[in-house]
């Protein structure tokens, strides 16, 4: 007759079944969730992502290509907030890419005179080559602020030199880049000398407030632009908002736009939508457009 | 059960492994989080308190008295040889050509560059430069597309000129003519 040995319980304890169920059950929901979402972490942490492929339109660095939004309209300034959520990456590229923006004159005759076809006032944060001795950290890419104007009667294009955010693709998160252009004697769209306003904050502190005069640019203003130009197949940014957009009364007093614009981007890259629309309604602070290229 | 145990334990190891490298992941390319943006705040404009130094450019050299420049015309002509202009290459076939290198007050150099703003006191002594090339447009900063017109962004411009800070070699400004 065979006798049945007792089960040893120091080896294999009811408790250590269960745990090990346990740790089982455990090890499956884990690996559902890297199965059936692809990433554990997806729906919590990875906000928003582009992975829209790049088209290639801007494999010739002429012509420009554009993510934008115009308003139109008579005004004597303007004020936007360029609010970073990423860098601007343009790594060996001959152009560039930026977010920036434009206080134009498109009609008058002294304005679609000149080369360009209009008359500007622009200022933001753009990468800069290498090779351009004009860069803010010369000989190497590098991110940096400027502002420049395009004006009538032989003045042509110049261009100033702002800010050093630093190199190419150079993180910039911390930063805000306030800028206002605005009619330097009075609140009229037609002048001749256009203030550039800008202050930047790095985790909240302000760091620099370069100013700067576009001086005998007799403009009379009809469009508010902002947005991304994009002049290098290479070049990329992450999402970069748009926010607090206003233009100027003839008092002087700024006002949130209420309106998204007009859409008078380029085929992408670079990429432009509004997160936020800009409205006349309860709480409206002009919007937050967002600009990016993945 | 012990290789039960110890494959259990491999596979719990290597979940956690997973686990953490995901989340860090996640974390590095996640959309940050940054503190809402105060509203902007529009101060009156005061050009002198907020000169811009410009970007760095010709080392100077030269012993400052407070009045002089601190590097030569011949610094700059060696700048401009080794660097080019800042409007893009020369075009195709072209050769620099420098036409003038003067030091002159900033109000002057304004007027030679049609009233363009250089950034500094009228008196402050600067260094105007005037070069031929054609060169590419390669570096400007376009207009905009819009209703009325931008379609036709030149390409190249036969002039250039730029304005450098005369005690400090930076430059201050540039620009194209055509």
């Amino acid at each position: 007759m065979k006798i049945r040995q007792p089960l040893d319980l120091s080896s294999c304890s009811v408790f250590e079944d269960r745990a090990f169920t346990v740790l089982f059950a455990l090890i499956l929901f884990l690996g559902s969730l890297f199965i059936f979402s692809g990433s554990a972490f997806a729906a919590s942490t990875s906000v928003m992502t582009h992975a829209i492929p790049l088209t290639g339109y801007c494999n010739d660095p002429n012509p420009h290509c554009y993510a934008t939004r115009t308003w139109l309209g008579h005004t004597g300034g303007s004020s936007t907030l360029i609010n970073p959520y990423g860098s601007l990456n343009c790594q060996s590229c001959n152009g560039f890419i930026d977010v920036e923006t434009w206080f134009e004159d498109t009609t008058d005759s002294q304005c679609t005179s000149t080369k360009y076809g209009e008359c500007w006032v622009e200022g933001g944060i753009s990468t800069w080559p290498a090779n351009d001795p004009n860069s803010c950290h010369q000989g190497y890419d590098s991110t940096c602020g400027f502002w420049a104007d395009n004006r009538p009667y032989g003045g042509n294009y110049n261009e100033h030199p702002l800010y050093n955010f630093g190199a190419d693709g150079v993180n910039l998160v911390p930063y805000l880049f306030y800028i206002t252009i605005k009619n330097d004697s009075g609140n009229s769209s037609s002048g001749s000398t256009w203030d550039v306003i800008v202050n930047i904050y790095k985790n909240g502190t302000l760091v620099a407030a370069p100013n700067g005069q576009s001086k005998s640019n007799t403009m009379n203003v009809n469009n508010i632009t902002i947005g991304s130009e994009l002049s290098d197949s290479n070049g990329s940014a992450g999402t970069i908002y748009f926010q607090d957009n206003q233009w100027m009364d003839t008092s002087g007093n700024f006002h949130y736009q209420t309106t998204t614009g007009n859409n008078y981007s380029t085929n992408p890259p670079p990429y432009g939508y509004w997160v936020t629309n800009p409205c006349n309604c309860q709480g409206n602070t002009g919007g937050s457009f967002d600009t990016y290229d993945s | 059960m012990l290789r039960f145990k110890i494959v259990c334990g491999a596979v719990l190891i290597l979940a956690f492994v997973m686990l953490g490298g995901e989340f860090f992941m996640n974390v590095a390319g996640a959309t940050p989080v940054k503190p809402p943006a105060p509203p902007p705040v529009h101060s009156p404009f005061q050009m002198s308190q907020t000169y811009v130094a410009g970007n760095p450019a010709i080392k100077p050299h030269l012993a400052q008295n407070g009045i002089g420049p601190a590097f030569t015309k011949a610094d700059v002509a060696a700048y401009l040889e080794k660097y080019g202009f800042y409007s893009g290459p020369l075009a195709p076939g072209a050769h620099l050509k420098i036409l003038t290198i003067e030091f002159v007050t900033a109000a002057q150099a304004s007027q030679l560059m049609v009233g363009e703003s250089v950034g500094r006191p009228d008196n402050y002594l600067v260094c105007y430069i005037k070069v031929e090339g054609p060169f590419l447009l390669t570096y400007v900063h376009g207009g905009v597309p819009g209703p009325h017109g931008n379609t036709n962004i030149p390409t190249t411009a036969k002039y250039g000129h730029a304005v450098f800070d005369a005690h400090t070699g930076n430059l201050l400004v540039w620009g194209v003519d055509w």
